[in-house]
């Protein structure tokens, strides 16, 4: 069936009434800072020297698959590496700004936001940002959607593609259970130089904040993670632009849900409302169709009762006229006989 | 569905091609811009539109050589001189008189068939929107070298300019001059030469009586731009010695302006006059810097004044304009203790002084000195604004306002401060400094590091000496132990390291602000001994060869 320009138009009528809802969910401004008192780490690039003694101490004391290479292999540096299913944290290098010789070097792992991406992503909570800073993952829940991976601004979590019974989704833990026992993460305990320094996320804002006043001609002024994509627990100093030492400049200071919390509010009114609207533009147009069609039906009727009427009027017309003529041929005969009768008396 | 045709099968296709390769075709064009420092643009103000013709780029080298250097093709003379404006006179430039000079000489060229240029219907030619051609022109790097060689040169004849011929041993009539705004021309007094720059601006001066530096009587006149006026000066007088046969400066763009040939020269000249005598302008030897002004009386509640080594200071720098401005006054005549004067750009004798940003100030050069990899070591990490310990401020600070005052002769004053500080310097006695220091603290998984003390000790010491600036600030030796040992009184019995560094930090992380500055033992160790080397370069001792200082544990 072809559409009519008037149920084009009371569709769209409907389209517009029920997205009319969307424009006013960004007026609730939700403003979550993250926990207060909430843990992270520091990473001042500019004391990092490619040590790899983070990966090593990560390697341990999560239990992760021994590598092929040692850690104290630094040729791995020469390729810029992320993590995996077995690797929570690498360490990539970058070359040396300009007039420089020392490259700068960067730890990546789980930035731990306070607002993340691959918890907002997950349908079945599986991820869940803990009020002492961790996002942690509850493998039980874990359909194995990596819709999380998707979502991760970092590219951070990993899946056991090898593990062909139960794949989890694998990440730093920011050894939340070692936080629990009263000891510091492994990457940071290890850290020779101090470039990971561990502590509440705002006494580490206060700390970069100093450092780079007090070296402003060391430091670029800007602390990576305390805005990006609504703050992450994790934190970040270093003496060169940060999207020359291959960290996001785009990510913008909105976190995850934020962004989609927009899009997403409108799902139950798609769902709750389009229904009733649509079946009532439907149900509007079929009424209408049906009128029409009783008048159509009506209309037909009435004309063919008016031509059957004047069919039986023409029809008893003939009949008066055939039966006037019969009268007047029996009238005729009966004359005709009459006068005979009376011609054979007088004859005789 | 109905079939498609194949402009529509064709066209689909092309979509889905241009949306999965959208760059094709960009990847291989190359940056292929030259670079050349004798570009002239001639720009005849702001473009109007994009119907009008873009600016000219010109390549003054292009025509140097093919007219044969034969400069009067294109320059007038005035008053025996070649004038550096390609249009004569005080006509305004126009866009006739260009077409006129350039296209009439490119015709005349055709007609005797020498290579010419383009003619009247080849606009595209010359006027270019995105030439393929940019400057690599570099500023003169008018160093103290390059003078001494214009001072000491026998072919530069003194008093040309003026009119009237000077009796001048040292050339510097030749290029140094004042204006006489009562006479209308040029004139020179001895001992007053300022740099070029302090009258000749980026653009044409029009003077106005009472201008602060050419005073009354100027109203109206006009001071050359400096690209002209150098011009005017440097090359006209190179192709007069060259007319003379005589071995001359640069006469074309790259002898001055080509960064290459800058540097070739400049380790010429260095080879040719390894020292430098110092200016001949009266300037002082040694001199009192006051924070006080002259006629206050009682100078007691001042900061001491600093005896001030000019002459060490000439030696060490490349040019006057490492400390002045385009002016050779004092400083205290521009910046007064208050700052409040236009003059010193409301920057205070303090400021200018002190000013750890400014590259003209005390603080701002030497803190720029330290930067050099045999400072950085110890200094690369110190914060930019240090505290201030009020011992270094007498480093400098060392005439009190007592001998100020009674001292009759004030320059004799400054010169004996400055001889009997040159001699004050303290060294530590070697038995003093212990030659191995085994660094135990923190052993865990590597073996107590054997620190070699002395070595390290030795290597600094030596590097010290041969700086003037490091023999001067670090007068007394001991203080370089400071490098290291900070933040506890100077001494060669220094406390522990453990005895402020925490072992570590616990899960409650840095609290109070003192933690924040101040990292754990195992950072503090590696951060002194690991910055050091990173900032002195010193490429034996790798910050990731961790067996280098302590062997592993087995």
């Amino acid at each position: 069936m072809a559409i009519s320009r008037r149920q084009f138009l009371g569709t769209l009528g409907a389209a517009v009434g029920a997205s009319a809802p969307l424009t006013n969910t960004h007026a609730a401004g939700r403003q979550f800072k993250g926990y207060p008192d909430s843990s992270g780490v520091l990473h001042d690039t500019t004391l990092c020297i490619g040590c790899r003694k983070c990966e090593e101490a990560c390697n341990r004391v999560n239990d992760l698959p021994k590598p092929n290479t040692p850690f104290d292999d630094l040729t791995l540096l020469d390729k810029n590496r992320r993590t995996d299913a077995a690797v929570y944290t690498v360490v990539n290098r970058f070359a040396p700004p300009k007039k420089e010789t020392t490259p700068v070097f960067v730890k990546k792992q789980c930035n731990h936001c306070l607002e993340p991406a691959c918890a907002s992503a997950c349908f079945v909570k599986a991820f869940t940002k803990t009020p002492e800073g961790a996002v942690v993952y509850d493998e039980s829940l874990c359909v194995g959607c990596r819709y999380c991976m998707v979502a991760c601004p970092f590219e951070v979590p990993a899946y056991e593609y090898d593990n062909p019974l139960n794949p989890k989704v694998t990440k730093c833990t920011l050894c939340a259970p070692r936080l629990a026992q009263g000891k510091l993460p492994g990457c940071v305990e290890s850290c020779p130089r101090e470039a990971l320094i561990f502590g509440k996320r705002k006494d580490l804002i206060k700390m970069a904040r100093q450092r780079i006043m007090a070296r402003p001609n060391l430091y670029v002024d800007h602390i990576y993670g305390e805005h990006e994509m609504g703050g992450t627990s994790w934190l970040y100093l270093a003496g060169v632009p940060f999207g020359t030492i291959g960290m996001r400049e785009d990510l913008g200071t909105k976190s995850a849900p934020e962004l989609t919390s927009g899009p997403l509010s409108a799902v139950p009114v798609v769902v709750g409302l389009w229904p009733v609207l649509l079946t009532g533009v439907y149900a509007i147009s079929k009424r209408k169709d049906k009128i029409a069609q009783e008048e159509k039906q009506a209309a037909l009727k009435a004309a063919r009762q008016e031509a059957r009427e004047e069919q039986a009027a023409s029809l008893d017309k003939l009949r008066e006229k055939m039966t006037q003529e019969k009268t007047a041929a029996i009238n005729f005969e009966v004359k005709k006989a009459l006068e005979e009768a009376a011609k054979g008396q007088q004859e005789e | 569905m109905p079939k498609l045709g194949s402009f529509q099968l064709v066209s689909s296709a092309m979509i889905v091609f241009f949306i999965l390769f959208p760059f094709i075709g960009q990847a291989g064009i190359k940056d292929k811009t030259e670079k050349r420092p004798d570009i002239i643009t001639i720009d005849l103000g702001p473009e109007r539109s994009q119907n009008e013709m873009a600016g000219v780029t010109f390549l003054h080298g292009l025509h140097t050589r093919s007219l044969d250097q034969q400069c009067a093709a294109c320059h007038d003379e005035n008053k025996g001189r070649l004038t550096f404006s390609f249009i004569p006179g005080d006509q305004p430039p126009s866009m006739e008189v260009y077409h006129d000079k350039c296209i009439a000489c490119h015709v005349d060229k055709k007609a005797i068939e020498e290579p010419s240029g383009p003619m009247t219907d080849q606009c595209g030619v010359c006027h270019i929107r995105n030439p393929s051609v940019v400057s690599s022109g570099e500023k003169v790097k008018f160093d103290k070298s390059l003078h001494f060689v214009h001072v000491n040169s026998d072919k530069i004849s003194s008093g040309k300019i003026g009119g009237t011929a000077l009796e001048d041993q040292d050339n510097c009539s030749a290029c140094h001059h004042q204006y006489d705004g009562a006479k209308k021309e040029l004139v020179y007094e001895k001992g007053t030469e300022e740099s070029c720059a302090y009258c000749h601006d980026t653009k044409e001066r029009v003077l106005a009586n009472g201008d602060p530096i050419n005073g009354n009587q100027v109203n109206g006149d006009r001071v050359k731009n400096i690209r002209q006026a150098s011009h005017k000066s440097c090359v006209a007088c190179h192709q007069e010695i060259k007319a003379q046969n005589g071995s001359p400066g640069p006469v074309l763009c790259a002898g001055c302006h080509d960064s290459r040939e800058q540097a070739q020269m400049a380790s010429a000249r260095l080879e040719k006059n390894p020292t430098i005598p110092r200016l001949k302008r009266n300037q002082p030897d040694q001199v009192l810097l006051t924070p006080w002004e002259k006629e206050m009386k009682d100078p007691s509640p001042f900061m001491p004044a600093v005896a001030f080594d000019h002459k060490g200071h000439e030696a060490q720098t490349q040019s006057c304009q490492s400390c002045h401005h385009d002016t050779l006054k004092k400083c205290s005549d521009c910046h007064t203790p208050g700052g409040g004067e236009e003059k010193g750009g409301f920057v205070s004798l303090s400021s200018a002084m002190h000013s750890a940003q400014a590259g003209q100030s005390c603080m701002g050069c030497h803190k720029k000195l330290t930067t050099a990899d045999e400072c950085a070591g110890c200094h690369a990490r110190m914060p930019v604004e240090a505290k201030k310990d009020p011992a270094t401020c007498t480093a400098c600070h060392n005439v009190q306002p007592d001998q100020y005052r009674e001292a009759q002769d004030h320059s004799q004053l400054a010169a004996e401060t400055v001889s009997a500080r040159s001699q004050e310097y303290s060294k530590v006695l070697a038995d003093k400094i212990p030659e191995t220091v085994v660094i135990e603290d923190l052993s865990a998984e590597y073996e107590p590091s054997q620190f070699p003390h002395g070595k390290v000790v030795r290597a600094i010491l030596e590097k010290t000496e041969k700086s003037s600036l490091a023999r001067t600030f670090h007068r007394n030796q001991a203080g370089l132990c400071m490098g290291c040992h900070h933040n506890s009184p100077n001494s060669l019995e220094p406390p522990k390291c453990g005895s402020c560094h925490d072992t570590n930090y616990d899960t409650k992380g840095p609290v109070s602000d003192s933690d924040f500055a101040k990292p754990g033992l195992k950072g503090a160790f590696h951060g002194q001994c690991i910055t050091c080397h990173q900032e002195m370069k010193v490429t034996q001792v790798l910050a990731t060869d961790c067996v280098k200082c302590h062997e592993l544990k087995k």
